[in-house]
């Protein structure tokens, strides 16, 4: 079959639910860009009545207090000045309260896994899989074609990134924007293009080779929760950078690396999740009798998901350290010896078993 | 021209499912495939379909590797019952998607034999009974133009009236175009009369593969009976008894011969006539008990 007639029979059939992830991203990049701006408004612009007066009579009273840079300036500029959306050198690895919130990022990195997951799923649920290589599609060409869907998926994030800051940029007052780093901007909205890349990729390969729906979405989540809990720990920034700021602010600042190191994560993940695809076969085989490599990666991430959740969480309340990393390598450190003890257990049991006929 | 199966073997979680199964499947033939439930003859479906790799052996389809290319697997056609994707669709859309795999699918005709069996076009593949549903997936691969049509267990869980439309759909096809048909059961009652070969399969291997044409070429089952209770010795040295209703005796000739006849005749049986040799008399006379077989005892 070509590679054309194994991907328009694809997405003939997914064609469904991809739609609706495709919708849904740009609307989360115009509802959380409509968030933002409504909420500008209400604080900045639309103060009331009482509010204006009350701020004219402490201004003639205190008007010391009313300075920009040390200098005494009008109450309009005062405000123009004290509300601008964009903080001045926001994107610098100094600044603590410059950056921008990206708590609407969430809803793009959580479609991303849902995303992975019924790349995983769905194909194999439905026995569509099967339908096409009995047509004699090739494996790899039904992986391309997901690969292409993760593709439009990123692209929805990407449109979605452009709506939500055209939305903000369009809408609040140029004067309130005076410090605002385009460069910056787009810089942090490839580096969250990025991360939902690797995200989906991420659940992807999970989903490969965790056959509960339910089991791979947790694993994919606590990997997830715990490899940004890894790289934005303070603390590790202090150790690594010997500067007091934030970690994240400084990932934030450095957005061509930051999107540079996530891509190449997500090469890797993709790289792993073809490698077992092409070997994919539809008998359900329990985690034992998967190949060498479903094992090992079932192995590695029961270890990070579970053992950085345990380091964050119950290690922490009975830990000295201060480092995230350290609780979370003690956590992968716990949950491996527990692994290896019912590895040793399960390989003599199965022995004893062996032995009895 | 043939698909040409061997050694193919199947292990599933650490357990062999099927092993070394060679056989070759030629063009315009029904073949039956007989084993108990759990015997592997849907994993030997599967794995022929490339729903499951095999664990060892080659699939060959009219000399043509499909594990080099696999595009030559549109020449053979298998639709898995537990397809999921059909639930939520219309016969039409389902008809659409396998037009655009099956390069010499017949929409046309698919109406008109749905028309023919009273199913809507329009109507929704989960609303169908098991029996409709069956019926729809035999037309789906009777129109789907491959050359070799894979059914399994077709006649399942069918009443009678649905089980002889599906067969006459089958012998029909098989005169009018160059198709030919695996059919898997469980029951070798059901084949009867409708295969030219059969193959068994049991605990995971093929035990038997016999050509039927073949066999009734040479083979022929009599009904005889004798002025007395004696059998006489032509019949002993060269034939297998079968079944016995009191004075009756039902027997099978490997090596049916004029000359055995005339011996035979000589002993002056009562009555002798030929019966029609089915599956289930070959199944006896090579396998010996069928519980044997079909029990896994």
């Amino acid at each position: 079959m070509t590679n054309k007639q194994v991907r328009h029979l694809w997405w003939s059939q997914t064609r469904s639910w991809l739609v609706w992830l495709l919708v849904l991203i740009p609307v989360i990049g115009l509802m959380t860009a409509v968030q933002t701006t409504q909420l500008q408004r209400t604080l900045v612009v639309n103060m009331t009545a009482t509010e204006v007066q009350q701020q004219r009579a402490d201004f003639k009273k205190h008007p010391n207090d009313y300075k920009i840079n040390g200098q005494r300036v009008s109450l309009t500029r005062y405000n123009v000045a004290q509300n601008q959306f964009f903080h001045k050198n926001q994107y610098q690895p100094h600044d603590y309260a410059g950056t921008p919130d990206k708590s609407g990022n969430w809803g793009y990195y959580l479609l991303a896994l849902i995303g992975g997951l019924l790349f995983a799923f769905w194909g194999r649920r439905s026995h569509y899989y099967e339908f096409l290589l009995g047509l004699g599609a090739r494996r790899r060409q039904i992986w391309r074609s997901q690969l292409a869907q993760g593709g439009a998926l990123l692209a929805a994030v990407a449109v979605a990134q452009l709506i939500h800051w055209g939305w903000i940029i369009t809408v609040i007052a140029p004067k309130y924007q005076q410090y605002r780093d385009l460069n910056g901007i787009i810089g942090n909205a490839v580096a969250s293009v990025m991360a939902s890349g690797a995200i989906l990729a991420l659940s992807w390969l999970i989903g490969q080779f965790i056959k509960q729906f339910w089991f791979a979405a947790l694993l994919s989540f606590v990997i997830w929760r715990g490899t940004v809990e890894i790289f934005t720990d303070p603390a590790t920034g202090d150790m690594l950078l010997h500067q007091q700021y934030l970690l994240e602010t400084w990932w934030q600042a450095h957005y061509w690396l930051t999107s540079g190191l996530i891509l190449l994560v997500m090469l890797g993940l993709l790289w792993l999740g073809a490698r077992l695809f092409t070997t994919w076969t539809a008998e359900e085989q329990p985690a034992s009798h998967q190949s060498g490599l479903a094992r090992l990666l079932w192995f590695v991430s029961i270890v990070i998901g579970f053992g950085t959740m345990i380091g964050d969480n119950i290690i922490i309340e009975i830990s000295n350290s201060s480092f995230s990393l350290t609780n979370q390598l003690w956590g992968m450190l716990l949950v491996l010896i527990v692994m290896l003890a019912w590895q040793l257990w399960w390989s003599q049991r199965r022995s004893r078993e062996v032995a009895h006929g | 021209m043939s698909i040409q199966v061997e050694n193919i073997s199947k292990t599933i979680d650490g357990r062999p499912i099927i092993q070394d199964i060679s056989f070759e499947w030629r063009p315009q033939r029904i073949i039956g495939l007989v084993g108990r439930n759990g015997a592997g003859k849907t994993t030997l479906f599967r794995t022929l379909a490339n729903h499951y790799l095999p664990t060892s052996g080659t699939l060959s389809i009219d000399g043509v590797d499909v594990q080099t290319t696999p595009v030559a697997r549109q020449k053979l056609f298998y639709v898995d019952t537990q397809n999921n994707f059909f639930d939520g669709q219309t016969l039409a859309q389902i008809s659409a998607l396998y037009a655009e795999g099956y390069p010499k699918f017949d929409t046309d005709r698919l109406k008109q034999l749905l028309a023919e069996e009273q199913l809507p076009f329009k109507s929704r593949y989960r609303q169908l009974s098991k029996g409709q549903r069956m019926l729809f997936q035999i037309l789906l691969a009777l129109v789907s133009g491959t050359a070799y049509i894979i059914l399994d267990e077709p006649f399942d869980g069918l009443d009678i009236l649905v089980r002889e439309r599906i067969v006459g759909r089958i012998v029909n096809e098989i005169a009018e175009r160059p198709t030919s048909f695996l059919i898997s059961s469980h029951n070798l009652e059901e084949l009867d009369g409708l295969c030219d070969q059969v193959l068994f399969i049991k605990d995971d291997r093929l035990v038997a593969n016999y050509d039927l044409e073949n066999l009734r070429a040479t083979a022929k089952k009599l009904q005889l009976v004798f002025p007395d209770k004696h059998v006489p010795a032509v019949v002993k040295d060269h034939g297998k008894l079968i079944k016995v209703y009191g004075r009756v005796l039902e027997v099978y000739f490997d090596h049916y011969t004029p000359e055995l006849e005339a011996e035979l005749k000589a002993a002056q049986p009562v009555m002798m006539a030929p019966c029609p040799l089915t599956i289930s008399d070959v199944f006896r006379v090579k396998l010996g008990d069928q519980r044997a077989v079909m029990g896994g005892e």
